[in-house]
């Protein structure tokens, strides 16, 4: 894939650019769906393309296909050609040596054949169904991501890198008195860390502990969201609060916050972009930029932010390796110029066993998945979500399966809130998510529950 | 078209019951301008094929190369994917008519025509235009086109060539006044070429979003009401698109999207009352110039308008030929793929609640109530129950005249609740482009339109939380 980039690098300096970076991408991506309990989808989507960004002093244009071409380089050429100067344009990175990001890459995950793909999502849901017989129906899938890129510039910069992950989602409903549903995720990046029965077996407990569901007043409760449910609130609704881009934008609840105590003393939040092990660790950015860990919230201390080059340059700083290229499929898309995007998000965990958190409650509520969770109103942090999978804690002790409750609260707030940090770390990803969220549980006190 | 017979007749030999092929070239380009600087200038080209083989599980396979050994290697992943499951699923299909036709949606003026130094100085212009003054802190303009060249074979014997254009503007701004942050965006956008962005008069949306980000810096928080609220059009088009569009969804009803997407609280509820009688919604994939166009769905089934709810009575859902098959009904034409990468999912096309009889004027004939202006962002539980959405601006109604804006205001309502408080629908009736509609796992994003008259009912407004 490096030859081609350089190929291209050489003919789009032909047609006239002075300065050029090419990024070739090819992700593989596995998906097997379930619904109903049964395998409706298996599907296999190869994907492979270049982007060329090519430049005429403060001119950049940006050009992409399947495939490299003459007419390519010409297109972006010409694009370049078409536009005024943005002064904001700091040139492509330097070359630097990144160093090797430990376990991003399995060699049995990326020549998995699609058939022990099915294989896998198969064993996800027959331990679903044979936990217990109120299991009445699981939906899910199982996702095997292969992403492969190379990027060159006119600096001198030639990198190459690879990773692989999988990850599987489960969502089980229980028939008893009533219905209930319960839901688990696993994810790895390499094939022997993944347990798809697992997955099944834990979805399928919290789907019969959630029968019988018991009505929650409204009010305010100390509520512990387990690590599925952080993943879901600090993807949606802290991860756009500490991006460069919506930093620069203003639509961070955090712009004007760098420094400043903005959480509880005990709250270390990073972005780390090189862990080993991680779903979203890379070796370098889409830019070329080694990745690195960084820190956003340090002992409840605003600490940084996620920035690529541009927006790096706008806020007279460094990029952090976060210029990353998404669209919905996964993996590192050539059709888009990067731009800045949370990585790993790690929140480290406390001195808590997730038990003594409970047992230190009075009357509260365990949630283990919210939903929907979407910053209403962005620029305050306020947000609403439901819960899907719940539980009442009455004197220390889950005493039953709460029924589903609204939260419309605000993050900024609810981080100053925080009354136990948990040991228990898990990765997790959200629907849709571009990132890992490497999280504990958390309890936050006087959560408006509606 | 070689290609493609290709692939369908391997895959019937190699077992599949029925397959489908859909080959696609399509072209995308983007202008951003952002606080005077033009940050993006980008030109997307993309071809490929996804094939889909029905062996009672669907399996699909996509690949860009078009040449004979990569398009078998294809179809072989697909068969063997499909064929390894062990609890495969039954995956009957409604039959459906054989199409062989040719459509084309294309607008009067071609977007790609259009010099790329024009779009960039008619969203420098209006990026201007959008600092009115020096509370603006962030501008943006925007002009997007996308033209999409599809072909559909089926192992049936249909044959479907469907070309369309859809082109977008939009325009930003952001106010700070003390410590209060308010932003207001405009969008325009359809099936069609550049005469939506002519429409959209860009400079004098950017002056009225600057003005009114401004306005909403100025304004007072939202507080808490349980009131009669009167919605405008495009607050109705969210409203429509996330309480009625997606548990139209037959997947959903079926408990199929239960993972992710979520299900349907009116399951099972075919006939019976779900609101008022002023309530009748509609999925129409034949709307001229909205968003969501299109003629034949990504099965191949002709497009078709679908009464979702007649004077409050829940009447029809949006079917995919399997869902059809377990409904025992027709067919109606909404399965589509964002492209195709994608294996096709039930999606709604252009979904929205019909225009009443009451001029606008009437709606604000209350004591007391609250004006919802333009929609911002929406919760919604996973059976599309119990929702939140706020607002762009905000008024208080008092004896019929507004007081305000206000900001950050949010509605917060149980859908069969608010459905039957409604109690006056007007005739000004608005379709609005939805652009980021996802769905699906790997999430898949597409257009749609939604839409609506002015409506009024009851609900929680909640202010800042």
């Amino acid at each position: 894939m490096l030859d081609i980039a350089e190929r291209a690098i050489g003919l789009t300096k032909k047609s006239g650019a002075d300065q050029v970076e090419a990024f070739v991408g090819e992700n593989l991506v596995t998906t097997v769906r379930i619904a109903a309990g049964r395998v409706v989808e298996a599907k296999n989507v190869f994907d492979r393309g270049i982007g060329l960004r090519a430049g005429l002093g403060k001119k950049v244009g940006f050009a992409c296909a399947n495939s490299f071409s003459q007419e390519l380089s010409e297109r972006a050429v010409s694009i370049a050609r078409a536009r005024p100067p943005n002064p904001d344009f700091n040139g492509f990175p330097e070359p630097t040596k990144p160093k090797k990001v430990r376990d991003i890459h399995d060699r049995a995950l990326a020549n998995l054949q699609p058939g022990r793909a099915a294989g896998l999502a198969d064993l996800m849901l027959q331990a679903a169904l044979d936990f217990d017989r109120r299991v009445a129906e699981a939906s899910g899938a199982l996702n095997v991501v292969v992403e492969r890129c190379a990027i060159a510039n006119t600096n001198g910069l030639a990198v190459a890198d690879e990773t692989t992950r999988i990850f599987g989602h489960l969502t089980v409903e229980a028939r008893g008195a009533g219905e209930s549903e319960g839901s688990a995720w696993l994810g790895s990046t390499n094939l022997r860390g993944f347990d798809p029965s697992e997955i099944g077996k834990r979805a399928a407990e919290l789907a019969v502990n959630s029968l019988s569901p018991k009505k929650v007043k409204p009010g305010k409760y100390d509520v512990i969201f387990e690590p599925a449910a952080v993943a879901e609130m600090f993807y949606n609704v802290f991860g756009y609060a500490v991006n460069g881009r919506d930093v620069y934008d203003r639509i961070s609840y955090f712009a004007d916050k760098l420094g400043k105590i903005v959480a509880v003393k005990g709250l270390n939040i990073y972005d780390w972009g090189n862990m080993a092990g991680g779903l979203y660790s890379k070796t370098f950015d889409d830019e070329g930029v080694p990745t690195q860990k960084t820190p956003l919230i340090e002992c409840g201390e605003l600490a940084g932010f996620v920035y690529d080059r541009h927006y790096a340059g706008k806020a007279d700083t460094s990029s952090t390796g976060n210029g990353l290229r998404l669209i919905d499929m996964p993996g590192r898309y050539y059709g888009v110029e990067p731009s800045p995007y949370i990585t790993n998000l790690a929140i480290e965990p406390g001195d808590f066993k997730r038990e003594e958190l409970i047992a230190d409650t009075k009357n509260g509520i365990l949630l283990s998945r919210i939903w929907y969770t979407y910053p209403i109103t962005p620029q305050l942090g306020d947000f609403s979500t439901t819960s899907r999978c719940g539980f009442l804690i009455h004197k220390g002790e889950v005493v039953g399966a709460a029924q589903q409750v609204r939260i419309h609260e605000n993050l900024p707030r609810l981080i100053k809130q925080i009354t136990g940090i948990a040991k228990d770390v898990k990765q997790a990803m959200p629907w849709g998510a571009s990132a890992a969220i490497c999280a504990p549980s958390l309890r936050f006190s006087e959560v408006r529950i509606s | 078209m070689e290609i493609a017979e290709r692939a369908i007749e391997l895959a019937m030999k190699l077992g599949a019951k029925y397959a489908d092929v859909r080959v696609e070239n399509s072209r995308n380009e983007t202008v951003l301008v952002k606080d005077g600087k033009v940050e993006r200038a980008t030109s997307e080209l993309q071809h490929g094929m996804g094939i889909r083989v029905l062996f009672g599980t669907w399996g699909f396979a996509s690949a860009t190369e078009l040449v004979k050994p990569a398009v078998d290697r294809v179809v072989k992943t697909a068969v063997s994917m499909a064929k390894a499951v062990k609890h495969r699923a039954e995956g009957k299909m409604a039959g459906a008519k054989v199409a062989e036709a040719r459509t084309q949606a294309g607008g009067k003026i071609d977007p790609f025509e259009v010099d790329l130094s024009e779009k960039i100085n008619m969203c420098l212009e209006a990026d201007r235009r959008a600092s009115v003054d020096e509370h603006v802190k962030r501008t943006s303009a925007t002009i997007a086109a996308q033209e999409l060249k599809k072909l559909f074979l089926s192992s049936e014997g249909a044959r479907i060539q469907s070309d369309r254009m859809i082109t977008y503007a939009g325009v930003f701004a952001l106010a700070k006044k003390g410590d209060v942050i308010e932003y207001f965006d405009d969008l325009a956008g359809g099936a069609g070429g550049f005469e939506i962005v002519r429409r959209f008069d860009m400079p004098a949306r950017a002056e009225d979003a600057g003005k009114r980000a401004v306005a909403l810096a100025s304004a007072k928080a939202m507080p808490k009401h349980r009131l009669p609220v009167v919605m405008d059009q495009d607050f109705v088009a969210l409203l429509a698109h996330e309480i009625i569009g997606h548990p139209s969804e037959a997947d959903r009803v079926l408990g199929r999207e239960a993972a992710w997407a979520g299900k349907a609280w009116w399951a099972g509820m075919i006939g019976r009352k779900v609101g008022s009688k002023l309530l009748n919604a509609v999925d129409d994939p034949r709307v001229e110039g909205a968003l969501g166009y299109y003629e034949y769905d990504d099965e191949g089934v002709p497009a078709r308008r679908k009464q979702l709810i007649r004077e409050g009575k829940l009447l029809e859902h949006m079917h995919s030929r399997e869902t059809a098959a377990e409904f025992k009904v027709e067919p109606n034409g909404n399965m589509r793929a964002q492209s195709f990468k994608y294996l096709p999912l039930i999606r709604m096309s252009n979904t929205f609640i019909e225009p009443g009889e009451y001029k606008p004027d009437e709606l604000f004939d209350v004591k007391e109530g609250v004006y919802l202006k333009g929609a911002k962002i929406p919760s919604i539980d996973s059976r599309r129950y119990n929702f939140q959405i706020s607002a762009k601006e905000a008024f208080l109604i008092r004896h019929g005249d507004l007081v305000g804006p206000f900001r950050d205001a949010s509605i917060m309502g149980i859908a069969p609740e608010f459905f039957s408080s409604i109690d006056a629908v007007g005739d000004d009736f608005e379709m609005r482009p939805i652009p980021n509609c996802g769905k699906g796992d790997p999430m898949q994003t597409l257009h749609v339109g939604n839409g609506g008259p002015h409506l009024r009912g009851l609900a929680v407004v909640a202010g800042v939380g």
